[in-house]
C-alpha cells in the first residue's frame, strides 16, 4: 500500500510542479510583447471572477496575412508571426507549421466564419480578486494593454494587464 | 448475518435452546448497532471532507490577495499532501481510525483539484479549460484502484462527465451547435462506463468501485435518455432538425462513433464473460447494445419526422420497467427508487405535453393534481413496502 501511494504522490507532484514549470518557463524565457485587447466579465466555476480578453490578433483574415493556399479549420493549430507596430505587436504572416525564426505566437482556430478565423492563444482569461470583476467591467469597450511573455515554442503567458498606453496618452 | 425470524424459527423447531437463542439475538442487536454507528461515522466524515473541499475551492475562487501567489501555492500543496498523508496514517499505517482516514484521503483528492485550479488561476490559464479537469481526473484515478475508495470513484465519475461537457463547450464556444449532441454523447458514454464498471467485477477488491461506476453510469444514462424524450433534442421542426445536416462538427461525430465502438466492445466482453456473475447479464448487455445502436441510428440517420421522440419515450419507459424489475429481483432499493423517480417524472412531463392544449386550464390542473397526489401516495406506499421487505 505504501509504495503505490508514494508513486501517486510523485504523480501529483509532477502534475502540480509541471503546470507551474511550464508557465514559469514561458514567463522567464519568453520575449515580452504588448498586445491590444478589450475586456468582458464572466465567472469560472472553480476559480472565481475573471475577465475575458478579446485580442486584436484573435480575429484574423488569412487573405491579408500571407497564408497562400493554406486552409485553416476549427480546432487546428495556427502560428502567427508578431510584427512590431509602435509599442504593440500585431499579427503578421500565419502558417500551420512552426516558423524557424522571428517572433511568433501559437494559437488554435476556435471558429471560422467565411474566410475569417477566430483564434485563441490560451491567454484570453485574466483572473481578478472576488468582486473586482465589476471594476474591470467598467472598462468594457475601452482598450487595455496586456504584457505577454511568448517562449521560443510560441506558448504565451500573461505577465500583466494595464490601461492602454495610447488611450492614456490621448486623455 | 442471521435474522431474528430465523432464530425464532430455529428455536421453535428445537434446533437451538432458549439460552442459545438469546445469545444469538443479543449478537444480532450488537452487530446492527455497530453497523449503524459505522455508517454514521462514514457519513459525518465524508460530509466534513466535502465541506472542507468546497471551502478550499471557494478560497481559490475568491482569489484572496493578502497572501502572495507562491505562499498560496505552498499552502494548498502542503494541505493536499499533509491531509492525504494523515489519511494514509489513520486508515492504513496505524489503522486506528480507518473511516476518518478514508474521508481524509477523499479530502486530499478534492484539495489536489483545488490546487490545480489555484495554479491555473495564478498563471491565468484559460477559464473552463477541459484540460485542467482531465489533469485532476488523471491524478485521482490511480487512487481509486489502489484504495478501492467509493467517494473517490464517485468523484472520478463526476469529473469524467464534467470533462466531456467542458470539452464540448469550453473549446468550441456557443456559436457551434455541438452542445445539442451532449445527451447522445452522455448516453453512449454512460453505456461505456456501465460496461467498464461491469468488467471491474472481475477483481474482488474492486467490487465497490464497479458498483459506483455502474450507479453513476445509470444516473447519467437515464438522464440523457430522459432529455432525448423531448422533441427539442430528438424531434424535427419545420426549419430545424437538431442533429441533421452540418450543424454538428466532424470531431463530435467521430468522438461519438469512437465512444460507441468502445462501449460495444466492453458490452460484448461482459456478455461473454459475465464477470459480475449477474443473473440478468444478458438483459443488461442487450439493453446496452440496443441503446448504443439507437443512439447511433438517431445521430447518423436523423429523421424528418418525430419518430425518434416516440422511440426514445418507449425506450425510457422500457428501461424504467427493467430497472424496477431488476431492483425488485435483487432487493436493491436504490435501483427501484431510481426507476420510480423516472416513472413519476416521465408521467408528469408527458401529462403536460399531451393534455395542456386538450383540457381547459382548471380541469388540467385539477386532474393533474389528483393524479399526482394519488400516484405519489401509491408510489410511496409501494416503495416503503419494498424497503421494509429488502431490509428484513
Amino acid at each position: 500500500m505504501k509504495r503505490p501511494l508514494l508513486v501517486i504522490g510523485v504523480l501529483w507532484a509532477c502534475i502540480l510542479f509541471g503546470l507551474v514549470g511550464i508557465k514559469e518557463f514561458t514567463l522567464r524565457t519568453g520575449q515580452v510583447v504588448l498586445l491590444k485587447t478589450v475586456p468582458v466579465d464572466p465567472r469560472d466555476l472553480f476559480r472565481g471572477d475573471y475577465v475575458i480578453l478579446a485580442y486584436e490578433i484573435g480575429a484574423l483574415d488569412p487573405r491579408l496575412l500571407g497564408a497562400g493556399q493554406a486552409k485553416f479549420a476549427q480546432g487546428q493549430d495556427i502560428y502567427v508571426e508578431l510584427v512590431a507596430q509602435g509599442p504593440y505587436s500585431v499579427a503578421g504572416p500565419i502558417s500551420h507549421a512552426c516558423p524557424r525564426r522571428g517572433q511568433f505566437i501559437k494559437g488554435r482556430v476556435k471558429t471560422t466564419w467565411g474566410e475569417r478565423l477566430a483564434v485563441e492563444y490560451g491567454i484570453e482569461s485574466y483572473f481578478v480578486p472576488e468582486g473586482k470583476g465589476s471594476e474591470l467591467q467598467r472598462e468594457v469597450g475601452k482598450t487595455l494593454d496586456v504584457k505577454v511573455a511568448v517562449d521560443r515554442f510560441g506558448n504565451a503567458a500573461i505577465k500583466s494587464l494595464m490601461p492602454s498606453e495610447r488611450e492614456a496618452s490621448s486623455s | 448475518m442471521v435474522e431474528d425470524s430465523q432464530i425464532k424459527k430455529w428455536f421453535s423447531e428445537g434446533l437451538i435452546t432458549q439460552q442459545q437463542a438469546q445469545t444469538m439475538q443479543a449478537d444480532v442487536v450488537a452487530h446492527r448497532k455497530e453497523r449503524s454507528s459505522d455508517k454514521l461515522i462514514v457519513v459525518i466524515s465524508t460530509i466534513g471532507a466535502i465541506l472542507l473541499g468546497v471551502g478550499a475551492v471557494l478560497f481559490v475562487a475568491s482569489n484572496w490577495q493578502v497572501l502572495s501567489s507562491l505562499t498560496k501555492v505552498f499552502l494548498m500543496t502542503g494541505a493536499t499532501f499533509g491531509v492525504s498523508y494523515l489519511g494514509y496514517l489513520f486508515a492504513y499505517d496505524r489503522g486506528n481510525l480507518p473511516k476518518v482516514g478514508a474521508a481524509l484521503l477523499f479530502l486530499g483528492a478534492l484539495l489536489f483539484g483545488a490546487t490545480i485550479f489555484l495554479v491555473a488561476q495564478i498563471y491565468h490559464v484559460q477559464a473552463n479549460s477541459h484540460f485542467l479537469v482531465l489533469l485532476w481526473l488523471a491524478g485521482i484515478l490511480p487512487l481509486v484502484y489502489v484504495l478501492a475508495s467509493v467517494p473517490i470513484a464517485a468523484l472520478s465519475v463526476l469529473l469524467l462527465f464534467i470533462w466531456i461537457a467542458l470539452f464540448l463547450f469550453g473549446d468550441r464556444g456557443w456559436a457551434s451547435n455541438d452542445w445539442i449532441a451532449l445527451p447522445v454523447l452522455y448516453l453512449v458514454s454512460g453505456v461505456l462506463l456501465f460496461e467498464a464498471g461491469g468488467l471491474h467485477y472481475q477483481w474482488e477488491k474492486l467490487q465497490t468501485v464497479a458498483r459506483t461506476y455502474r450507479i453513476g453510469a445509470l444516473k447519467v444514462g437515464m438522464l440523457s435518455l430522459f432529455l432525448l424524450t423531448f422533441r427539442f433534442f430528438s424531434g424535427h421542426y419545420e426549419y430545424w432538425n437538431p442533429v441533421a445536416g452540418d450543424q454538428i462538427s466532424p470531431q463530435i461525430r467521430t468522438g461519438i462513433a469512437l465512444v460507441a465502438a468502445v462501449a460495444v466492445l466492453l458490452a460484448v466482453g461482459n456478455l461473454l464473460r459475465n464477470p459480475s456473475k449477474s443473473e440478468t447479464w444478458r438483459i443488461e448487455g442487450g439493453i446496452s447494445l440496443g441503446l448504443v445502436g439507437l443512439a447511433l441510428l438517431f445521430f447518423f440517420f436523423p429523421s424528418a419526422t418525430n419518430i425518434y421522440v416516440l422511440i426514445f419515450n418507449l425506450t425510457l419507459a422500457g428501461c424504467i420497467g427493467v430497472l424496477i424489475a431488476i431492483g425488485y429481483q435483487r432487493e436493491d432499493i436504490r435501483i427501484v427508487n431510481m426507476g420510480m423517480s423516472y416513472l413519476s417524472l416521465l408521467v408528469v412531463v408527458r401529462y403536460f405535453d399531451f393534455f395542456w392544449s386538450l383540457l381547459s386550464r382548471s380541469t388540467f390542473f385539477m386532474v393533474g393534481g389528483a393524479v399526482l397526489v394519488l400516484g405519489g401516495i401509491a408510489l410511496e406506499q409501494k416503495r416503503r413496502q419494498l424497503k421494509a421487505r429488502f431490509s428484513k
